[in-house]
């Protein structure tokens, strides 16, 4: 059936509509029954034809029969009155009735009475008692009388009808002398009837010449007289007429008899014979109404089948028609595919029925070049087949097949693809969707959800991953691999004095110097904050490569990085643990590397270090000493030791600086770069340099009691402590305490702990200044000093850092900016001490160079209180403190 | 005075009702010549002769069946006893025949000496008369199976 409204032959679609088998069922079986009822209504129409063709024939015969009967009883009747008549004229005749029944020459008496009459009428004889005695004044007697034409007069007489035939009888003299009487009872002219063949309402009658009945019958009916009027008398045709006498409708016939007086009426009821062809009629009848209910019942099953298969049809087209308007507004590309069965319901094929707009846009085909075509041409063979057993599983199961794939195949364009397989009805159809901005999607979320964003690298999503994957790679292959832990030391430090910005960018640098080191099957990951991970995997088993790498992340690490306007430098400590042999699972390598990384910041920083299972025991060792920090004070296991400061030219002993230590009961001496930074992190640093300051200045103010030359005692002072506000207050407290005068307390500030804040730092300074206490800046030229704020300083010496003084005498970097930092002093108006004086040519140099001060090994290692009083009072008494101290073996790190 | 006991009346009664019974059962028998040689007649025969059926004897004479008059007793007994037939049916079945040519009805004898008279000149005469009125002109014909 057509979807458009006109096919190509310009016929409109009703008509085609009319074609339809619902339709034309049930106009085949009108016509049919139409045909039917046509063909039954001639079929009666002939019938009833035969039926008067044959009842006109019947009548014929009836009536002619009818009248040859009537003329023979009527020639009989006449031959016996005419007998009669003879006996009794006849003069030799002696007449007797009797004698004439005896000799049979009456007709039967039974039937018929004869009788005479004289000349008055009265009857003299009689075959039968009649009952009547005269006829005189009758009608027919009259006629008798009145005239001899020699005629059979016909009449009837007495009230049972008896029809009368008489003639005259003459006697000698020719004159009437009586009539000669046959008396016959009326039934006997009809008695020849019969039913069989006239039925109940057909009729035979006899009428006389008047047109009265003389007899007349109908079915067991026998009546005479009323008349018969109204009837035309032809002769011997056959008409249809209603009679009038009983008003039925009767074929009839009348015939008028030639030699008698009488007319014959013959008839048949047309009712009656149209009874007997009512039961033909009932039959065709029945036969045509079976014959239409049996067309009606055929045509309405068709038509409801048709219909049903037209609804189906129609709910088919519609449902397609709703699928293709939905599948060509969508983004789905739609392909019907048919199936072809052979004959044991086996698939042998798909065919390609149809397709919609998206789908010829994915596969950059065209709809009608496709159509029709197997999948096997369709796809690959590999891939027909892969498709056909889908679409088959699809088929049996009528379950939905549903699947993601990534294309590579080159003519569809998407890189991502969602298919579903759906059973229809003989086939299956195919729905393609691309997917790939949502793969992208989901790629990238993931990809935000496992790497850090600033820099872009894996987080610690990955990390146990990564890790694990390299492990398996490296069993498998027998090789190594090395976790790294990466933190960057004092990134605190650059973030809070440059910012976060700065901070973000240096990370970010860091990131990528990073990778620049490492290859592409080595992974960096950013744990958070300024820690990082490196995975090196596949490493022989050796060491040498990776110390290269090492080497090289190092390096990468601590080149100075521009940011702006800004050169930063800043070093990472890192710890290396390795597969196997720090660990075989990724938690335990992590550990191990932190373990590592953590020694490598105790030792110093800006190094990388190999895990040792003894780091696992500094770590606990760590913790311990973290425990023992926080009893060390109460339990009074500091003291202080004290590095004299001399003037390098005499030699004299000018100053001191206040150096902690701490005894502990079971680890035994533990210097402060051990402690320190423990402390910061803990907090008891407050507590810790509190008592310092505290003893400092009391021991300072003993030995100026104790009648010793007046000396400085120089106290660092910490990060924490100089950012704490009540660092006055505690200054303060420790002079007052102590009874110090404030002159004799010099509080040494590291060079990168006033460039944090300057203006913080400088406002603190003054405050101090004010206290009367002296200030110096300690490990100048590590730090990142603005040398026009250095002006602004209330400082009274800048403390050389010992990183130049150690390699002075080699390096002509560090002579230049030792001298530099010499005339800065002097320029300043500054006094200068160089730390970590070690030799004589050291102290030559600087001494060459303008420095006033030194400190260091050289002169004296740091010593107790008790010690330092008997070199006080040694000097004082002149001998040579140089020597003194220089051979003396105190155990003391500085 | 004549008085009248029990037994007289019941003698009395019983003579008026034999009167009565023999009057009504007053035995019409079928008759026919001696010289006819018909001794008996089966009832179908004798239907058919009288009803124009047949027209011979069981002898091979020609039948002639001969009726008493038209409302006699007799008449009317004959038919109701051997045939079964009322003398309207009769009547009606003679009419149709005679109407129609097709037969004629038994002579009709004016009383039993026509009869005598009819059967003595014609030996295929079958006729019916009272009982009682049988002579040795004629011969009873027994009617049985």
């Amino acid at each position: 059936m057509p979807d458009t409204p006109l096919k190509s032959t310009g016929i409109p679609v009703f008509v085609w509509k009319l074609l339809e088998a619902h339709y034309l069922f049930p106009a085949f079986a009108l016509v049919l029954s139409c045909f039917v009822w046509l063909a039954t209504q001639n079929d009666l129409e002939i019938e009833r034809k035969a039926m008067e063709r044959s009842t006109v024939d019947s009548i014929q015969e009836l009536a002619e029969t009818y009248e040859a009967q009537i003329i023979r009883n009527l020639d009989i009747i006449d031959q016996s009155l005419k007998t009669i008549k003879f006996a009794y004229e006849h003069p030799s005749i002696a007449p007797s009735l009797r004698d004439l029944e005896e000799k049979e020459l009456l007709p039967p008496s039974m039937i018929f009475t004869a009788a005479v009459t004289d000349r008055h009428g009265k009857i003299v004889s009689s075959t039968r008692d009649t009952g009547q005695k005269t006829v005189a004044g009758t009608e027919a007697f009259s006629s008798l009388r009145s005239g001899d034409a020699g005629q059979l007069v016909v009449g009837h007489a007495g009230k049972e009808g008896l029809i009368q035939f008489s003639r005259r009888i003459n006697g000698p003299d020719g004159r009437f002398a009586g009539a000669v009487m046959l008396l016959v009872e009326p039934g006997y002219f009809t008695s020849g009837y019969e039913r069989s063949r006239l039925g109940e309402r057909g009729v035979f009658a006899l009428v006389d010449s008047q047109g009265g009945f003389l007899a007349r019958r109908s079915g067991e009916e026998v009546t005479h007289g009323g008349t018969a009027s109204g009837i035309n008398f032809g002769h011997g045709e056959t008409r249809l007429a209603v009679n009038p006498w009983d008003g039925e409708e009767r074929f009839f016939q009348t015939r008028r008899l030639q030699r008698f007086p009488l007319t014959v009426v013959v008839g048949l009821s047309h009712a009656e014979k149209k009874e007997a062809l009512k039961h033909t009629k009932h039959l065709y009848l029945w036969g045509a109404a079976t014959i239409t209910l049996l067309l009606a019942l055929a045509a309405s099953g068709m038509t409801w089948l048709s219909w049903r298969m037209a609804a189906a049809r129609r709910r088919h087209r519609k449902e397609q028609a709703t699928y293709f308007a939905a599948a060509k507004a969508s983004l789905v590309g739609v392909f019907v595919l048919r199936r072809i069965a052979d004959l044991q319901d086996a698939t042998v094929d798909f065919v390609l029925d149809n397709i919609n707009e998206r789908a010829e846009e994915m596969i950059r085909g065209n709809k009608d070049a496709l159509i029709g075509l197997s999948i096997r041409r369709l796809l690959p063979r590999r891939l027909a087949e892969a498709a056909m057993k889908e679409f088959e599983t699809t088929v049996e199961t009528g379950e939905s097949i549903e699947a993601e794939w990534r294309n590579r195949h080159t003519g569809i364009r998407p890189k991502w693809l969602y298919r579903q397989v759906v059973r229809i009805e003989d086939g299956v159809v195919v729905i393609i969707r691309d997917i790939s901005e949502r793969k992208e999607a989901e790629e990238r979320i993931s990809h935000m959800a496992h790497h850090d964003a600033l820099t872009g690298l894996p987080n610690r999503t990955l990390l146990d991953d990564r890790i694990q994957h390299a492990i398996a790679n490296a069993q498998r292959n027998h090789r190594t691999i090395a976790v790294l832990f990466v933190d960057l030391d004092d990134f605190k430090l650059v973030n809070d004095s440059l910012g976060h910005k700065v901070g973000d960018e240096l990370l970010k640098a860091v990131a990528s110097k990073m990778q620049q080191c490492l290859r592409q099957t080595d992974t960096v990951l950013r744990l958070g904050g300024d820690e990082f991970v490196i995975v090196m995997g596949d490493l022989p088993e050796d060491t040498p490569s990776l110390l290269d790498s090492l080497q090289r992340i190092r390096a990468a690490v601590i080149a100075p990085l521009v940011l702006g306007e800004q050169t930063i430098e800043i070093s990472a400590s890192i710890g290396v643990a390795l597969y196997p042999g720090d660990g075989a699972t990724p938690e335990a390598l992590l550990m191990n590397a932190d373990a590592a990384m953590y020694q490598a910041k105790a030792l110093g920083r800006n190094r990388y270090l190999f895990f040792t299972p003894e780091m696992n025991r500094n770590f606990q060792e760590r913790l311990a000493l973290q425990d023992g920090l926080r009893h060390a004070l109460e339990r009074d296991e500091f003291f202080l030791t004290y590095q004299p400061q001399v003037d390098l030219r005499s030699g004299q002993v000018i100053g001191v600086e206040a150096l902690i230590r701490w005894l502990h009961p079971e680890m035994g001496l533990i210097s402060p770069a051990d402690f320190i930074g423990l402390a910061e992190e803990s907090g008891i640093i407050g507590d810790i340099g509190e008592w310092v300051l505290k003893s400092a200045c009391s021991q300072c103010k003993a030995w100026q009691d104790a009648g010793l030359p007046p000396l400085v005692v120089g106290v660092n002072v910490s990060a924490r402590q100089f950012r704490d506000n009540s660092l006055i207050e505690l200054v303060r407290e420790a002079l007052a305490e102590s009874d110090l005068h404030p002159s004799y307390l010099e509080l040494e500030l590291t060079e990168s702990l006033i460039m944090q804040d300057i203006q913080q730092a400088v406002a603190l300074m003054r405050e101090l200044r004010n206290l009367g206490v002296r200030l110096s800046i300690d490990d100048f030229g590590s730090g990142y000093s603005s040398l026009s704020s250095l002006k602004s300083f209330p400082i009274a010496r800048l403390k050389i850092d010992r990183l130049f003084v150690t390699d002075l005498l080699d390096n002509d970097g560090d002579q230049a900016i030792a001298r530099m930092i010499v005339s800065l002093g002097k320029t300043l108006n500054l006094r200068v001490l160089a730390e970590g004086i070690v030799n004589e040519g050291q102290r030559q140099f600087l001494l060459e160079h303008g420095c006033d001060e030194g400190q260091g090994y050289l002169f004296s290692a740091p010593v107790s209180a008790t010690e330092l009083e008997h070199y006080l009072r040694r000097q004082a008494t002149g001998a040579q403190a140089l020597d003194l101290f220089a051979t003396r073996g105190t155990t003391c790190m500085k | 005075m004549i008085s009248l006991n029990k037994q007289m009346v019941r003698v009395l009664v019983g003579m008026a009702v034999f009167n009565v019974a023999t009057a009504t059962r007053a035995d019409v028998v079928v008759v026919a010549s001696a010289a006819s040689g018909i001794v008996s007649l089966t009832p179908v025969q004798l239907y058919d002769i009288f009803f124009g059926k047949s027209l011979y004897l069981p002898n091979g004479a020609l039948a002639m069946p001969v009726d008493q008059p038209e409302d006699s007793s007799e008449r009317r007994m004959f038919y109701e006893t051997y045939t079964g037939k009322s003398p309207a049916q009769v009547k009606a079945y003679w009419s149709k025949l005679i109407f129609t040519g097709k037969g004629h009805p038994p002579r009709e004898a004016k009383g039993p000496n026509a009869l005598y008279r009819i059967v003595s000149r014609n030996p295929g005469a079958i006729g019916y008369m009272d009982r009682s009125e049988v002579d040795n002109r004629v011969r009873i014909v027994k009617i049985m199976e």
